[in-house]
């Protein structure tokens, strides 16, 4: 799962908050402040991770996702801030 | 270290730290290890809690500390600062890291920075079994010499490993093992690093307990304790920090990255590497019994609705399952009075001991029972997982309010006690957050006002509607919080959401000594209350209550002897004010009483009308007196309880939110702004129901 940070910058991204409930794809960038970057960094969300949407509440809430063993919940606001680049379907 | 527990006060041999991420099973290895033994403080100058214990293993006295909780040794929150500088500061000889086998990347982040701390480790890689049955094995040889440090696996519910644990801790706090890798952050980090690194040293910094690479990587991370250390402690501290900044911006315009995220990036890495050759999973994978669950339960459609559910039927529990046993109680109270009052020839003495201390003392501790179970229910919701599931449901609604879902673990916490609920805050980053989550915190209904409620509802409510009654009480709460917070949030405290981010760990069957510790350690704090705080408030108010005594002859209009005393006068003072809601003098004695804890509205009101009126003792008796009172109506008896439910609950709520909150001014406002609120409510709710007619 080692990264290739160049890499990761070609192809489509879209925010997290965009991506459908069943859906995976890998974490392109972090986007936000210093303490927004380290809370995801701790989940263990950083670029390169791939991570599958799980939950999706709708409209203004939040989401889970699936990161390796770990189950994450994030509010809409944050979910925004994660770039991911979907695996193709 | 201050104090220590009696089990611990031989000189240890070893010191060991046990560290690890929330939810890896920190808790369970801390009592696996220690049994009972255990001593619960805090931590120097901070309000984190810290847990002590001791264990005698091979002829070695081992003292543990438990740090708290942590995913990192950043300088994020309070938590890892503690964490952080006690193995820094108090070099304990080894640091027993608790690993989640079944969440294993994301665990060893935090083994990571203790490696590059370069303290001894010993990870102990708990929940084996949960692993396993996920079809993941893993070589813990090959992961132990991949990671450089000694790996212990372990399934410590059911104290499986820990003898081998400690074994392996005490060699390696013996030899001064430290990890013997390093993570290594490739060519372009690893000049910078080594560049600032050097710069460090020729500052003057850079020990064996605070190595000079350390310091460089977090000042590459951009950590403020660190930057601050260097600048006090270093010469030329500014110039190096200026450097370090350059690096940093250099960085970011070669890597087009934060540098703090190439070096998360390059840990999660090695990690990576390191499970890729250890970790083996088999082709196929069994059923994610959680995946399963938390499509029902945190579904759009039926997440609140069971989250109703499940709240419901926790008061119902509660309430029908503590009613008995409150009834045992209550007899064996009013019976111990009853046989007191034969043994000691009447006056003062026998109503010091009878009227103030078993019925003060066994007015609260009748409620035992119900607080058990209250807590027993909350340590489940804990330890299931489901707790962090409410928090995620919520989080939409509590949007609304000018809040997150986190907001909401606090506050029900706060149904149990709001003492550790005010303290629970801290996992809020946003200053805003916390405060505006700690001002209506103390109006979740706790444990401790539960005996008010009981009392009243079951002396004018029919007990068929009785237990609804003090559920809409509790609901009231929960409504007034969220409308306190939604103001709170668009006038003083204003200021942009802060985003949500929560660990849901997998639901685990919560195992039953577990539960039960966490449910004693909570419910011991209120028998010790009781004995301590309530009985010398029991004593106090019995003396305010009985003298002065009006001397023979003394006209007395018509009222009780106690009207004379000094807590009467006290009450009449108050009278005025508290007469549109509905209460008298006698009220207001119990109101100010129970200024200092909740639990002491029960027993001055016990006091009180034993003491007044009748002479017998114990609830069934006080009951009966309410009822006869004229003054009391089941309006006035609501009213009173809504009272209850908003001003201050106790004396150490307010201690500790002062301290929480960093400012007397904090703590003068919650005062004044519930007192108010308890008023106003009390108020509506009297005159309105008069109106209609229910007076």
């Amino acid at each position: 799962m080692q990264s290739n940070l160049s890499d990761l910058r070609s192809g489509p991204v879209m925010t997290l908050d965009m991506m459908r409930r069943g859906e995976s794809g890998v974490v392109a960038d972090l986007r936000g402040g210093h303490g927004v970057t380290r809370r995801l960094i701790e989940m263990g969300i950083v670029p390169g991770v791939s991570l599958r949407l799980v939950i999706d509440s709708g409209r203004a809430g939040p989401v889970i996702v699936q990161v390796g063993d770990a189950r994450v919940g994030l509010g809409r606001g944050m979910a925004r801030r994660v770039l991911v680049r979907p695996d193709e379907a | 270290m201050t104090t220590e527990a009696a089990a611990t006060t031989a000189p240890a041999d070893i010191v060991v730290a046990l560290a690890g991420n929330p939810n890896a099973g920190k808790t369970t290895v801390f009592n696996a290890i220690t049994g009972a033994h255990q001593h619960v403080g805090n931590y120097p100058g901070v309000t984190v809690e810290k847990k002590e214990g001791g264990r005698r293993f091979d002829g070695v006295a081992i003292h543990v500390v438990d740090l708290p909780g942590t995913y990192s040794l950043t300088a994020y929150s309070l938590e890892e600062v503690v964490a952080r500088n006690y193995v820094i500061e108090e070099r304990p000889d080894v640091v027993i890291d608790v690993v989640d086998a079944s969440n294993l990347e994301r665990n060893l982040y935090l083994t990571t920075q203790f490696i590059e701390l370069g303290v001894p480790v010993v990870v102990c890689l708990n929940m084996v079994d949960v692993a396993e049955s996920r079809g993941r094995s893993i070589d813990t040889e090959l992961l132990s010499e991949l990671l450089g440090v000694p790996v212990v696996p372990a399934v410590a519910s059911r104290a499986e490993g820990i003898e081998e644990l400690l074994r392996v801790a005490v060699e390696t706090a013996r030899e001064g093992r430290v990890p013997q890798r390093q993570v290594r952050y490739g060519r372009e980090l690893e000049s910078h690093i080594v560049e600032i690194a050097d710069l460090i040293v020729q500052a003057g910094g850079g020990t064996r307990e605070v190595p000079a690479r350390w310091m460089a990587i977090k000042l590459l991370e951009d950590d403020d304790e660190v930057r601050r250390e260097v600048e006090e402690a270093l010469e030329d501290g500014d110039n190096l920090l200026a450097r370090v900044d350059r690096v940093r911006a250099h960085l970011e315009s070669v890597i087009g990255d934060d540098a703090e995220l190439a070096l998360a990036d390059r840990r999660y890495g090695f990690i990576n590497g390191a499970c890729a050759e250890a970790v083996s999973s088999s082709a196929e994978t069994p059923v994610d019994w959680s995946e399963r669950i938390d499509a029902v339960v945190t579904s759009r459609i039926l997440g609140i609705p069971i989250f109703l559910l499940l709240m419901g039927g926790m008061f119902e529990l509660v309430f029908r399952l503590g009613a008995p046993p409150m009834g045992w109680l209550e007899t064996a109270f009013g019976w111990l009075g009853t046989y007191v009052s034969a043994l000691l020839p009447d006056g003062p003495l026998q109503s010091l001991i009878v009227d103030g201390i078993i019925g003060g003392v066994g007015g609260v501790l009748v409620f035992v029972p119900q607080i058990m179970l209250l807590f027993l229910a909350i340590s489940l919701l804990e330890d299931s997982g489901y707790m962090s599931r409410a928090a995620f449901v919520v989080d939409k609604l509590m949007h609304h309010i000018g809040l997150h879902g986190k907001s909401f673990i606090p506050m029900l916490i706060g149904f149990g006690c709001t003492v550790p609920a005010i303290m629970a805050t801290r996992t809020l980053e946003s200053r805003r957050d916390r405060l505006t989550t700690m001002l209506v915190t103390p109006l979740m209904s706790c444990g401790a006002r539960l005996p008010v409620y009981v009392l009243l509802a079951g002396a004018f409510f029919a007990p068929q509607v009785a237990g609804k009654v003090i559920f809409s009480v509790y609901l009231l709460g929960v409504l007034l919080a969220i409308v306190m917070a939604r103001v709170f949030r668009s006038t003083i405290l204003r200021g942009p959401l802060t985003p949500f981010v929560m660990e849901l760990p997998p639901y685990r069957m919560p195992t039953l000594k577990g539960t039960l510790l966490h449910m004693w350690e909570r419910a011991w704090c209120y028998v010790k209350k009781a004995g301590t705080v309530i009985l010398a408030a029991s004593v106090i108010i019995w003396a305010l209550l009985t003298y002065p005594q009006p001397p023979a002859g003394t006209d007395l209009a018509g009222e009780p002897e106690i009207a004379y005393t000094v807590a009467g006068r006290i009450g009449h003072i108050l009278e005025p004010a508290i007469r549109p809601l509905g209460f008298d003098w006698k009220v207001g004695i119990s109101l100010t009483a129970g200024l200092a804890a909740k639990e002491i509205v029960v027993s001055t009101l016990a006091t009180t009308y034993s003491i007044g009126e009748s002479e017998e003792s114990g609830a069934p008796a006080v009951r009966e007196a309410l009822r006869q009172d004229p003054i009391f109506s089941p309006l006035v008896a609501y009213a009173l309880m809504i009272f209850v439910l908003i001003y201050p609950p106790c004396i150490a709520s307010m201690v500790v939110l002062w301290r929480e909150a960093g400012s007397w001014k904090w703590l003068a406002f919650a005062v004044l702004y519930t007192i108010a609120l308890a008023w106003l409510m009390s108020f509506i709710v009297y005159q309105g129901g008069r109106l209609l007619g229910f007076g």
